[in-house]
């Protein structure tokens, strides 16, 4: 159903989307996780908008598998989070190589093996990621803008 | 006919003059950095190859150090016994062209190996050491050479031995004394403390120091927790704004992370090259991997060896199986302030807490 609730709220969302967009000043990346074909595997997938280069601080993204908990499995029978498996690292501040350039109009694809950081039950999965974070320009690291993919319910055999 | 015969007796002869002249033209020259070495010095040696055939010589890469060290390459010997190589040995395919470095004629070529990550070094012992490396593609990647050096007996190059003294940080005693805890570096202290994955001896002895700044770090941390009112600075500039059942939480933390420090078997290992401080697999107790920024780090105060230590055994599952919500003490003061249910959950907040420099009361 389409209310009229919910078609204000869905304009607003899109207000404040294109706010934020000024605000940045530049189209933001758009990224996704997709089922890939081998089991318990997905990919996660981020493209650069056509115009805009950014750079994506790697820590706490699929790009940093499996040193931190970027991603989370929600069994969707009980609502439960299975156990993170991988590793957890300390870090200090992050080296110049640790922010992957997103050329302009260009995606980065890395494929996910869900089975190095979890045990997983068969089962319909929520996947969701951390937000992540961007930037223009390394040699401005305070300005930085928070990138949030969408989840994936998923089937794992 | 018997010219003909005669000339190529001469050729053959010649081929296998020089092949022999190529095989046994590489020397190799150890050197030590000190006759004596204490357990916590890294033991160098220098090896140095020289063509000293009149014809340039390619090497298989594999057995030299070009690359860091990939095979058992020296002999080792601890008062006349054999120690064990406790290196990577690597299952590859036939070797290539490109595996091959050129050495010319005269032309020496010098590596600096550390031997205590690589043989066990735990016994106090006066060691001899060879470079002693053979293969049968060790000269040139071309099978019908290796043929003709094996016809000759020609499969190696040998050194003439190096010794020192060591005093060893002797492992546990009975029929482990000297052998390695788990296969790949160093042994079990009678503290019970294991290391893998090729630590030195700078490296045990600077892993050692941490652990007793990590123990002094967490019983002071207990003991603040049990005596300091409830308005401490030292608590709230790290976990927010006092609650009880929180206090308590922290107050249950640092007593497993101190439990866990001074009675559970813990493993260290050294095998990581990335620029992290330290990782751990928080459903794995009580290994702990040592990566780059743990070297360089100050044994206590900020970003420590010992903090890294509270840090990691924090993230265990059985200890606190605390998060990386955020990093560095910035980010950990302003966690306290805007979500201090998060700050009770993350890493680093524990170990500022115990860390505690500047000091807080």
């Amino acid at each position: 159903m389409f209310t009229p609730l919910r078609s204000l709220s869905l304009s607003l969302l899109l207000l404040w989307t294109i706010s934020m967009n000024s605000l940045a000043h530049q189209a933001l990346p758009t990224c996704r996780l997709l089922k890939a074909e081998q089991d318990n595997t997905l990919t996660f997938e981020i493209q650069a908008p056509t115009e805009t280069s950014w750079y994506l601080l790697s820590w706490h993204t699929p790009f940093d598998a499996w040193f931190s908990e970027f991603l989370t499995l929600t069994d969707l029978s009980n609502q439960q989070k299975l156990d993170y498996q991988g590793a957890l690292a300390k870090r200090g501040e992050p080296l110049d190589d640790d922010y992957l350039l997103l050329p302009a109009g260009k995606s980065l694809t890395v494929s996910l093996a869900l089975a190095q950081a979890f045990e997983i039950p068969p089962g319909r999965y929520r996947a969701a990621l951390k937000p992540m974070r961007l930037y223009q320009d390394l040699s401005d690291k305070q300005l930085i803008t928070t990138l949030e993919c969408p989840a994936l319910e998923v089937e794992l055999p | 006919m018997s010219k003909l015969f005669k000339l190529s007796t001469l050729a053959i002869a010649t081929t296998l003059l020089s092949q022999s002249a190529l095989a046994e033209g590489i020397a190799a020259k150890l050197q030590m950095s000190q006759d004596s070495f204490s357990s916590d010095q890294d033991v160098m040696v220098t090896l140095t190859l020289t063509n000293e055939a009149n014809v340039p010589v390619k090497l298989l890469k594999w057995f030299t150090a070009a690359d860091g060290v990939e095979e058992s390459l020296f002999k080792v010997t601890a008062d006349g016994q054999e120690r064990p190589y406790l290196g990577a040995h690597y299952k590859r395919p036939a070797p290539s062209h490109k595996d091959y470095i050129k050495l010319k004629s005269g032309e020496s070529i010098s590596y600096q190996v550390e031997l205590s990550s690589l043989y066990d070094m735990s016994s106090t012992a006066n060691y001899e050491i060879s470079y002693d490396v053979s293969s049968l593609q060790l000269f040139a990647p071309n099978p019908g050479q290796a043929k003709k050096l094996a016809r000759l007996g020609v499969e190696g190059i040998h050194s003439a031995p190096a010794s020192f003294y060591l005093e060893g940080r002797e492992f546990k005693g009975g029929a482990n004394k000297g052998k390695p805890g788990t296969g790949d570096g160093g042994g079990t202290t009678p503290d019970g403390i294991s290391f893998t994955g090729r630590c030195s001896n700078s490296q045990q002895s600077d892993i050692l120091a941490g652990l007793a700044a990590a123990k002094t770090m967490s019983a002071d941390a207990n003991q603040h927790l049990a005596t300091a009112s409830s308005n401490s600075q030292r608590y709230s500039t790290w976990f927010g704004a006092y609650s009880s059942s929180r206090w308590n939480t922290v107050s249950n933390n640092f007593s497993k992370i101190d439990s866990a420090l001074n009675n559970e078997p813990l493993t260290f290992d050294c095998s990581c090259k990335k620029q992290y401080y330290a990782y751990v697999y928080p459903t794995q107790p009580y290994k702990i991997y040592m990566c780059n920024a743990f070297w360089s780090a100050p044994t206590s105060g900020t970003d420590s060896k010992g903090g890294t230590i509270i840090h990691e055994t924090s993230h265990f599952n059985v200890v606190a199986g605390t998060d990386d919500i955020v990093y560095g003490q910035s980010g950990a003061k302003s966690l306290a302030i805007s979500d201090p249910s998060q700050a009770i959950q993350n890493a680093d907040s524990h170990e500022y807490f115990a860390e505690n420099t500047p000091n807080l009361n």
